[in-house]
């Protein structure tokens, strides 16, 4: 990519802002600190571009920013009640593609369950399923083999489906 | 969740819930449009060095600035006309900072960006009476900083960045026109400092003249550098950047801005509003050079109208809507 415009970086916000977000909130459980989040990862790699630094891959260097920005917010151990989960679904009855309320409780679920797991099974099942990213892709965030991401990802399914009974 | 379905199909599912609303996205976008429209004077990321560990563009000198004044370089930094560190700012932290912008757009911008501050300073100095060495100090940095400007946009319309060149060219000279309007009204109200604004109008007038003299050759050398449609685009989006950008500060500062003013702001802003639409239409017609050069008048429209909304506001002039 190398050097980006203010058009090109515009752009990439309308692309990849609603994963950096989807990310950030299974990183965080919390709607408004994932918002933010992803905010300020758009800001400060704007910031760095603008002091003239060139950037090969965008979409993976707004996933390391976000990734190193989501540590520091993190807490650790904590577990979501279903109230929680449902405020990070972020239900809003103007705009929302679900069918029925049945549906975000559902989803709650699923979510409180994946808030259980390790991060870094979180991390890849985000990655790969919810943001539809490939192995490959989501090792160059990580800095890990492709092969390590599949055996992770395979992992973390069986260790999800442990957890929900399945 | 349907049990029937394969773990992995629900996981899917999961993102169309766990998305930014509509709303939220749009203020996002907004925001960072502000943001980006602001930070048009480049800084160090506080990641650059994750990304660049070699420090072997620093001179020993700028590092020994940077690394053992480092108190000294912040406190500069944000010292006025006046403040002992003032001469500082001027002459090496400001300077320092130059020397580290390797791309000559954002070069030209920065030096810009020094012209607006130096006259923002120098005006407010004048409600105190500046002494004669703040004037002299701010007269030489001005004066190096237009002349670099004059160098830089030369040096763009030279190497066939006429664009880049115009945009430069455009900027100074509404940072001029705008700072001359102010020195007019100010000078007007402080008489006993007439002599030093005088002194500082004529650097400000001499780099409009400057400015002008080259606007034509450049405008002439425009259709090349216009010919992939990019640079049309660029100038589409800085424009409407900015114009977020004055909106947001607007909308911040509406509460202190008279009614009069609002009116003459009003104005404006129509005459902005025309000739973006104007830029639109001739980019839809495929005449590239006519929508460059209306996205630029708009855009310095914007920036003259913020510089006499700020001065206003700071030095409690009344400078909106002062003829030229």
């Amino acid at each position: 990519m190398g050097k980006i415009t203010e058009t090109a970086f515009i752009k990439a916000y309308d692309e990849y802002a609603d994963e950096i977000f989807r990310f950030c909130a299974f990183k965080l459980f919390d709607r408004e600190k994932a918002q933010d989040v992803m905010q300020d990862s758009f800001m400060r790699t704007w910031a760095y571009v603008a002091a003239g630094n060139e950037i090969e891959n965008l979409r993976a260097f707004l996933y390391k920013t976000a990734r190193n920005l989501c540590v520091n917010e993190m807490v650790r151990g904590k577990t979501y009640s279903l109230d929680e989960m449902q405020e990070v679904v972020g239900f809003d009855p103007e705009d929302s593609q679900l069918e029925s309320p049945e549906d975000i409780a559902e989803a709650s679920m699923l979510m409180q369950n994946i808030a259980t797991l390790d991060d870094a099974f979180q991390e890849v099942l985000t990655l790969r399923y919810m943001n539809g990213l490939a192995v490959n892709e989501i090792g160059e965030i990580l800095g890990e083999a492709p092969n390590t991401v599949s055996v992770r990802i395979h992992r973390a399914i069986q260790e999800l489906k442990k957890r929900m009974h399945l | 969740m349907n049990t029937n379905e394969p773990i992995e199909k629900n996981l899917t599912r999961l993102a169309e819930t766990v998305s930014l609303r509509v709303s939220e996205k749009a203020e996002g976008l907004e925001t960072l449009k502000a943001y980006m429209a602001q930070t048009r004077v480049p800084v160090r990321s506080p990641f650059a060095w994750l990304h660049a560990p070699s420090m072997r563009y620093m001179s020993a000198f700028m590092l020994f600035v940077v690394v053992s004044g480092t108190g000294a370089v912040s406190v500069a930094e944000a010292s006025r006309p006046g403040d002992p560190l003032y001469g500082v700012k001027l002459r090496v932290t400001e300077p320092a900072r130059s020397a580290l912008i390797f791309d000559k757009e954002e070069k030209t911008k920065f030096e810009i960006e020094r012209v607006d501050r130096r006259l923002k300073e120098f005006s407010l100095a004048t409600l105190k009476s500046p002494d004669k060495e703040t004037t002299a100090l701010i007269k030489e940095s001005l004066a190096e900083s237009i002349e670099q400007v004059s160098k830089d946009v030369s040096e763009l319309s030279a190497s066939g960045e006429a664009d880049k060149a115009l945009n430069a060219n455009t900027d100074i000279k509404s940072v001029l026109s705008a700072h001359s309007l102010v020195l007019r009204e100010v000078s007007e109200r402080n008489p006993s400092s007439a002599e030093d604004i005088a002194s500082i109008a004529l650097s400000v007038d001499s780099g409009i003249a400057a400015s002008e003299n080259v606007e034509q050759g450049i405008e002439d050398a425009l259709d090349s550098s216009l010919e992939d449609g990019s640079a049309v685009e660029e100038q589409e989006a800085e424009t409407e950047g900015s114009l977020t950008g004055v909106f947001s500060q607007l909308l911040e500062e509406a509460a202190s801005i008279d009614v009069e003013d609002r009116a003459e702001i009003d104005e404006s802003l129509t005459y902005i509003y025309e000739t973006i639409a104007e830029a639109r239409d001739a980019r839809d017609e495929g005449s590239r050079k006519e929508a460059y050069l209306l996205y630029l008048e708009a855009k310095e429209q914007l920036d003259s109208l913020i510089t006499l909304v700020e001065a206003d506001r700071d030095l409690g002039i009344g400078v909106i809507g002062s003829d030229n």
